[in-house]
Order: structure tokens, then C-alpha cells, then sequence
């Protein structure tokens, strides 16, 4: 482990301003449904508002006789393959005889304008009769009769099994046991779920552009519908509207059906869903229950760990067998336990499909592991983030999997945040005022997690970039790497990465759109992985040209290349007394007219990885970042509601690139993970979302925001760029804890769900006597 | 809604009399969009509940996915593309991008919208008057920490320029 010392660097570490901002405020920046094509239909799908069930008939002529309907297309015009299983091909593009939740497509209709396909999607004749409906992940995992796929409503299981895993609990002076329900939430980005496919051009090519976090994902899964080679499909990302996993692999679903109806009907077709179908039938974060008991010695050591939990696949796996993995690995929180027995199981409900969002599959352990160490701490009398560290991960101890952690700031990101937030004094200051008559209680509750870096052991074939640099004539500099923006503002980071390396200034480096027929495959953008993988490839990228631009630089100075700095858009020839230098321009144009090409491909992949699924032990992954979020929060003792006052977010993610964009993605993860706990209510009943738009889905406003202190820690990662590690994902994943273990500060005892809304509350402080 | 019946609205688009002919039953917003082909106010909800496509109707900041076209015959409706161009439309460009006001940038506009309707009103808002005026539109990316600080600097930008201006 490598720990900042002085540096030299220039641009990384400086809050530079987004590349993007200026066009985005302006209204500028073109997303997915501000393009317009010639002759564009537009596409309206038709749905199964059944949970489950036998397709027995699906009439498409009514809608034909629509005016303005120009097509219908079901799963008997796919020219390729009717399966767009993402992990597990499990999935068809359209139900043919089954059906397993309310939203699964069935046919699509496109027309003249989107009223015309609305009318010819309500138009198509569809019964289905209906089965027994599962809508609880362990239900669904007891029930052997009624069965969502063949083959069981198991779909993965993924155990690890440490030590004395038999009996982990054995030689524990205090046992504490506890059950969790975890509710799905939305993700909810702005821009809505969309695509436009152009008709084959005259090499038979596909084009899509959509709202996607995946081009290359688009590419392979559109391959397979409409049997093209990949080289035959090109996906463009417009720029995303918010994604947050939401967008990985579903556009594929809406691309592929897209490509189907432009090349059947030769135009261009716009499949852009509105708010109440984007939450009817797209992914969300997994539903979990959670069974966990944990041993500890009388000094707070932590013995050992059990852990079942049954996550809700929904109809199809779609990411589960990923997602839960790593809930499986991340189950006991960033903590030494010697003795470890986990078992988390995906199962099939007939509820929309679970997938990815922010954190995939950690929030929901990390909820239950950090509202079992509070009930640790009060039963052995020992503070919360006192037993947190004293259990706490440090170099050179092992997670569950038996993996010893190299980079790792975790205690400093609890004591950072144990200091921010005046922990010890406003505890017990606040004890003593809800002990008192009067409007509000205050609570004060942490939550604390670890997050294996990248795509780990079980994704490690995919975990790979490659970036393109190419330095041109005039000294500007294109940048090419497969890695999309969402929002989280990799483009920028990229940049001042790039710009860094090759000394050049940071406004020189343009990175180009992501367009699989102009970029290489850098890898999903999920993952927290796109500032080290991409940014790793494109240092590769990067040496190769310094060499050859230091050599020219060194013969138009006169001079050994090793003697040349390069810094700021400089090469500089330092002699006693006397300086000479040529700009990098100069050094790029000179290089042009001697026939030396600056451009190089360079990659990156993640080191090999020794882990043995079926025990579920060793190196998960490559690298762990941490984080401490501590939140503080009023209820009104009246109506139950929970105010947000504060909160302090301690986040070891190793170097920061850009202070901006890395305060940026910590306050808005903290309020997204906030917003779960406090207001996200999802409302499934018989497989229906009834909240399915803003009105009734409720995500926090400006009014509900609050003041976030954002503390990095940076311990240096011996593998990212500069030292950095990831911070995406783990900005979001410890704030839900944190906001329900102040409210459990209040409660004292729970909460044991998620969200936790106001009834909720109020019922469980009449049920304790309320003050 | 079958889309048939037209109607010819007459009104200021960003300063310029404008006359179009669109379906009846075309949001502002959609006419805005589709017909104007100016897209930078973006379309999310459908019921006034998101924000995003803020613009202002004789001078107000309003949800325009909730106006029909015909409403705005005679009135005035500025864009974003409209106001980033006048003098506190620059502050308000200046100051979110150097707040990293913007992750995703879907609700930008409309949060750019609000803030210059804030600040022509109140050149002085506290952060509570901000939080209060721009709690109409929503964002998921931000957690909301720098569109305030960014509309509370396009404040200080804009009394800055004022005060310039008066002296010069």
C-alpha cells in the first residue's frame, strides 16, 4: 500500500470543469428522444398485464386496421434467435407461450405517430390464462409445485463456507440474530428508457442509437435477434439521461426490437417509453430477505457469520446471477470474521426482472450486516463505531472469502467520519433529548461497507479495456475509449487522466462519442470500473506516444530524450542557466512532417484471479474500496416523518481524480440512497407496480436534500491510475444503512425494512409507549 | 386523440413573433420540441410532476408538458436556448458549470430555467429561497448540493455584472 506523499501532478487531483457542462445547460447536448429522422416511425410495444400465464392468443390484425398503423411484429418475425437472456438465455424478446410478469412484451406496433401506436398496442387481441402468481423470493424458493421456468424457481445459489462454516457460531459468548426485508427500488433516471434504429444502409449495416450504458452489449444482443455478424451492427450512445444500471443490459430488449421493425418496415423507428411503461418494464434492484445470526466475544470480536438471503429474481435472471454474487461476498460488511457460512439464493417471482443499480446486490446485505452490528453493539455495551473497529478490515487481514486486502483505509474512513459528524457528543446529546418532552427526536446512525472493485472473479473474462489515443497534426488530442458517460462524468476524468500523462493541456483532449463502428471494447460502464479500466488502457496507450514525442522534442531541441520535462503543453530542455522548450503542438506537427504516427491502442485487463466458487473463497476481487457514511436526522414525534439534517460521507476510493465530479457523485449517492430508505416505495401487489410515475413514486426534491461533507481518504491502489480506485457504486451503498441506523437510534430497535416510511415509524413508537 | 384537428398558435418564441399550426391536442412543450425543433427543454413525466421541461410563460417558470399549445396565443415563451443567451442567462451558465451543477444534464435546463426565474426576482436568495424554487424540478444524480450553490453564485455573478454595469 502506497499512501499519498507530495506529488507533482498537475491535473489530477484539481476540480476541472466537466467537458459537458456548457452544452448540457444549454440544452445543447442532444439525448436519445431530442433526434429526429426523416420518415421515422414510431414503435409502441404490447404487453402482458398478466403475471403470470399461458399466452393463448395474441390477434395482431386489429391493430393494422388502425389508421396510421404501418406494422406488427411478434415473436414469429424474428430473423435470428427470440432470446435476449442476457447472462442465462432464459428470456425471450417476445413471449411465445408464457408469460411471467406484468410488462413482459408481447408484440410491438409502429405507426405514422405515437398516437396511432398507442391505439394499435390496445388494439392487439391478447388472452392469456392465468396461473398462480409467486410475488416473495422465498416463497417462490419453498414452492417445488408451482414452477416459473422448468427446472425450479432456484435459479443460482452462491455460498461461502470459511473455518468452522458447519457451526460458525460455536465458542460465541453473545449470539445476535436478526431478519431484514429489503423492497425493490426504482432507478428512476430522468430521461426515460429509448432507441432509434435506422434501416439497413447499403452494406446491409444496422444502426441503433439509444439511451445505453452498453453499446457493445447492444451490438451482440442485436446480432443474435436479427442474425447479423457483430461487425454488421453499429450502436451509437447519445448522451444518458441518468442510468444508475438501469440502462446495462435492458436497452438491449428495446434495441433489438427497434432493428426488427426498421429493417422490416425500411425506416427509421423510435421506441422511447414514457414514465409508467419505463417503470412497468424495466429492471430494478433486487427485493431481498435476509436471515443473519452472528457470534461475538464478550471484547466485540466478531467469531462468526451466517447469512441466507433469497433475492427476487423476477421472471427472468437477466443480471441475477451476477448481482447476487456479489451480495454473497459483500454479505458480512467490511469486516474480519473467521468463521463464515453464506447462502444467497436468486430465485424466480412474477415480478419484473431485479438487475442491476448502484451498489448490485450490496445496499441490501449492507443494510442488513450494519443494522446487526448496532444490535451487537447495544447488547455487548460497546458504541456502534467502536465494535465497527474493532472488527474492522485493515491491510493485511482477510475478508470472508479469505482474501487479504492490500489498499485499505477503512479505519480512517470511520474515525474521519467519526470526527466530522461530533459522533461521541451528539449521541449522547441526543439520548438525553429524547428522553424529553417535545416535537422531534433526533437520531445519529452509521453505516459502513467495503466494494470489490470491478467486475471480480466470477465476470473476470470481461473485465478488460482498450482506449485509443490518437494525437493529431495541430497537438489536439482524440481520445477513444468504449466507456460511456451517464452522467457520473467519465469524459472529464478521462481527460484530465490523459492530459496528465501526456503533459498536454486538459481543454486539448476531446474523447470521442461511443459508437462501436469508431471505439474499442472497453468493457461494460458498470461496475465502478471506468476510471481505472479505461483509464489504465488509455495510460497504455498514452507511453508508447510520450516515447516517440520525447524523441522529437529531443532533436528539435538538441538534446537526449531523457533529458526533456514535459509539463502543462511544454517540452522543456533544462540546462544551468538557459531554457528552451517547444510547445506540444509544435512537437505534434513537427512529428506529422517526419512521418512519425502518434496514435496507439493500448489495454488493460484485470490481474488473474484464484477463487473457488463452489466455496466461495478467495481472491473476489482485484481491490476493495471503503467508506463510513454517518447521517443525522429529526422525526417528528406527530406524524413519523424523517428529516434529514446531515450527512458525512468518508470515502476511501483511493486517489481523486477530480475533487468536482468526486463530491458530486458522494452527495447525490448519499441522497439517492437516503431516498430509498426514507420515501422509495415501490408498491407491488399480485406483481403491479402501483407506483409508476413521479406522483406516486416518490424520489427526494431539492426541499428533502440535504447538506452532505464529503471526505476523501485517499489510500493509494498499487494497480488504478494515479492511484485511484473506483467511487460510482460506493458513494450510494452505505447511505441507506446509515439513514435507517439513525432512525434506529430513535427506535432502538429495528428498522427491519426497507423503506421505512413514516406509518411505519409512528407504529413502532406507540407500540413502544411513544414519548 | 386522433390527431386531426389543427390549430394556429400566434405568439413571442425567445423574443420573436412566431406563428405555428400543430395538432390540438400538442402540449407546449411538444410544440416546442417537434414543430420548433428546439429540443434543449427535455420531456420526462407527462404531468407536471418532474420539471424538466421548465420554461418561461410571460416571465414564470412553469411544467410546459402541462400547457396546451393553443394556451400560449399572445403570451410570451422563452427556452432555454433563449435565455442562455441573455446577459443573466450567462451567469446562470458560468456559475453551474463551475459549481458542477450538471452530472447527467437531463434536468439541467429546467434547473437552469428555475434559477434564472429566481435570481432576475431575488438577486439575494438565501438557500432556502433557492431550495424553495427549485424544488420544482427534480434530479437524481446531484443530491441537489451544487444546483444550490450554483444558483446562489449565478446570484452573486448576477449582482456582480449589475454593479458593473451601473458604473460603466
Amino acid at each position: 500500500m502506497t499512501r499519498k506523499t507530495t506529488d507533482s501532478l498537475n491535473l489530477v487531483g484539481s476540480g476541472l470543469r466537466r467537458n459537458d457542462a456548457v452544452d448540457k445547460i444549454t440544452g445543447r447536448a442532444r439525448y436519445l428522444d431530442d433526434l429526429h429522422f426523416d420518415r421515422m416511425l414510431y414503435a409502441r410495444m404490447v404487453v402482458s398485464e398478466i403475471p403470470h400465464g399461458m399466452l393463448k392468443k395474441l390477434d395482431t390484425r386489429p391493430a393494422l386496421k388502425i389508421p396510421g398503423v404501418v406494422r406488427v411484429a411478434t415473436a414469429a418475425d424474428v430473423p435470428g434467435i427470440n432470446q435476449v437472456g442476457c447472462v442465462v438465455e432464459d428470456q425471450p424478446l417476445f413471449a411465445v407461450d408464457k408469460v411471467r410478469y406484468i410488462g413482459e412484451p408481447l408484440a410491438v406496433v409502429v405507426a405514422e405517430t405515437p398516437e396511432a401506436a398507442l391505439a394499435g398496442a390496445r388494439a392487439v387481441k391478447v388472452k392469456i390464462e392465468p396461473l398462480p402468481g409467486i410475488f416473495d423470493p422465498k416463497e417462490a424458493f419453498d414452492d417445488t409445485k408451482n414452477l416459473i421456468h422448468q427446472g425450479g424457481n432456484m435459479n443460482c445459489h452462491f455460498p461461502i463456507r470459511r473455518g468452522n462454516w458447519q457451526n460458525p457460531l460455536a465458542g460465541a459468548d453473545v449470539i445476535i440474530e436478526d431478519e431484514y426485508f429489503v423492497h425493490h427500488q426504482e432507478q428512476m433516471y430522468m430521461e426515460s428508457q429509448g432507441c432509434i434504429a435506422l434501416p439497413p444502409d447499403a452494406g446491409g449495416s444496422l444502426t441503433i442509437y439509444g439511451s445505453m450504458q452498453c453499446p457493445f452489449y447492444v451490438q451482440k444482443a442485436v446480432s443474435k435477434v436479427m442474425g447479423l455478424p457483430f461487425s454488421k451492427i453499429r450502436a451509437i450512445q447519445t448522451v444518458l439521461g441518468g442510468a444508475f444500471g438501469g440502462k446495462e443490459d435492458i436497452p438491449n430488449e428495446f434495441c433489438a426490437k427497434a432493428a426488427l421493425l426498421a429493417v422490416m418496415t425500411d425506416r427509421p423507428v423510435k421506441l422511447v417509453l414514457d414514465r409508467e411503461d419505463d417503470i412497468k418494464m424495466t429492471s430494478k434492484r433486487h427485493a431481498m430477505r435476509l436471515k443473519y445470526r452472528a457470534g461475538f466475544k464478550k471484547n466485540g470480536k466478531m467469531t462468526g457469520i451466517e447469512v441466507t438471503g433469497w433475492g427476487d429474481s423476477g421472471g427472468y435472471i437477466t443480471l441475477s446471477t451476477v448481482v447476487l454474487w456479489r451480495s454473497s461476498v459483500h454479505a458480512a460488511g467490511p469486516y474480519v470474521v473467521p468463521n463464515v457460512k453464506v447462502d444467497i439464493y436468486g430465485c424466480y417471482t412474477n415480478h419484473v426482472p431485479s438487475g442491476a443499480f448502484r451498489g448490485f446486490g450490496s445496499p441490501q446485505v449492507i443494510f442488513g450486516s450494519e443494522t446487526l452490528m448496532d444490535k451487537a453493539a447495544a447488547a455487548l455495551g460497546i458504541d456502534p463505531i467502536e465494535l465497527r473497529l474493532k472488527n474492522a478490515l485493515q491491510p493485511g487481514t482477510k475478508t470472508i472469502t479469505g482474501h487479504k486486502v492490500q489498499s485499505c483505509g477503512f479505519v480512517e474512513t470511520l474515525e474521519a467520519a467519526r470526527k466530522a459528524s461530533q459522533w461521541d457528543r451528539k449521541r449522547a446529546a441526543f439520548d438525553k433529548h429524547n428522553s424529553k418532552p417535545g416535537r422531534t427526536f433526533k437520531g445519529l446512525g452509521i453505516g459502513s461497507c467495503y466494494y470489490g472493485m470491478t467486475l471480480g472473479a466470477k465476470g473476470w473474462s470481461f473485465d478488460k479495456a482498450a482506449a485509443h489515443v490518437m494525437v493529431l497534426r495541430d497537438g489536439s488530442v482524440q481520445l477513444a475509449v468504449g466507456n460511456t458517460d451517464m452522467g457520473q462524468g467519465s469524459t472529464t476524468v478521462l481527460a484530465q487522466l490523459l492530459a496528465e500523462t501526456l503533459g498536454c493541456q486538459y481543454e486539448n483532449i476531446h474523447v470521442l462519442p461511443v459508437d462501436t463502428a469508431l471505439v474499442p471494447d472497453s468493457g461494460p460502464t458498470v461496475a465502478s470500473r471506468t476510471t481505472v479500466m479505461s483509464g489504465n488502457a488509455l495510460l497504455d496507450a498514452a507511453r508508447p506516444i510520450i516515447v516517440l514525442m520525447r524523441s522529437v522534442a529531443a532533436e528539435m531541441l538538441g538534446c537526449a530524450p531523457g533529458k526533456i520535462v514535459v509539463k502543462g503543453g511544454w517540452f522543456s530542455r533544462n540546462e544551468a542557466g538557459r531554457k528552451k522548450r517547444v510547445s506540444f503542438a509544435d512537437v505534434a506537427g513537427t512529428a506529422y512532417m517526419k512521418n512519425v504516427v502518434l496514435g496507439s491502442l493500448g489495454s488493460w485487463h484485470v490481474p488473474p484471479l484464484k477463487y473457488d466458487i463452489e466455496q466461495g473463497l478467495g481472491e473476489a476481487y482485484f481491490e476493495y474500496c471503503f467508506a463510513a457514511h454517518v447521517a443525522e436526522v429529526e422525526i417528528d414525534r406527530e406524524t413519523g416523518v424523517v428529516r434529514l439534517v446531515h450527512g458525512w460521507c468518508a470515502h476511501d476510493s483511493g486517489r481523486v481524480v477530480n475533487q468536482t465530479t468526486y463530491e458530486g457523485q458522494v452527495e447525490g449517492g448519499f441522497l439517492q440512497g437516503a431516498g430509498w430508505t426514507l420515501m422509495e416505495n415501490v408498491a407491488l401487489r399480485e406483481g403491479r407496480m402501483l407506483a409508476d410515475n413521479f406522483t406516486t413514486y416518490i424520489i427526494p426534491s431539492a426541499l428533502d436534500a440535504t447538506k452532505v461533507t464529503v471526505i476523501p481518504i485517499e489510500t493509494m491502489s498499487d494497480h488504478g491510475p494515479y492511484g485511484a480506485k473506483g467511487l460510482g457504486e460506493i458513494s450510494m451503498m452505505p447511505a441507506p444503512a446509515a439513514v435507517a441506523r439513525a432512525i434506529g437510534h430513535v427506535l432502538g430497535e429495528g428498522p427491519h425494512e426497507l423503506p421505512v416510511l413514516p406509518e411505519m415509524i409512528l407504529a413502532q413508537l406507540k407500540r413502544r409507549g411513544g414519548k | 386523440m386522433s390527431g386531426d384537428a389543427m390549430v394556429t398558435v400566434n405568439f413571442v418564441l425567445n423574443g420573436r413573433k412566431v406563428e405555428a399550426t400543430v395538432p390540438a391536442h400538442f402540449t407546449l412543450l411538444r410544440m416546442i420540441r417537434e414543430h420548433f425543433r428546439l429540443t434543449g427543454s427535455k420531456w420526462s413525466c407527462e404531468m407536471g410532476e418532474c420539471g424538466v421541461c421548465t420554461m418561461l410563460v410571460d416571465g414564470s417558470p412553469v411544467p410546459t408538458c402541462l400547457i396546451l399549445a393553443g394556451q400560449v396565443q399572445d403570451r410570451r415563451v422563452d427556452t432555454i436556448e433563449g435565455i442562455t443567451a441573455t446577459p443573466l442567462g450567462e451567469c446562470v451558465v458560468e456559475a453551474f458549470a463551475d459549481c458542477g451543477a450538471v452530472q447527467c444534464g437531463y434536468c439541467t435546463p429546467g434547473m437552469a430555467v428555475a434559477t434564472y426565474a429566481l435570481v432576475r426576482d431575488n438577486p439575494d436568495p438565501t438557500e432556502e429561497e433557492a431550495r424553495l424554487a427549485l424544488s420544482g424540478v427534480l434530479c437524481r444524480c446531484t443530491g441537489y448540493v451544487k444546483i444550490i450553490e450554483g444558483a446562489l453564485k449565478t446570484a452573486r455573478l448576477w449582482r456582480k455584472k449589475q454593479s458593473g454595469t451601473a458604473v460603466a
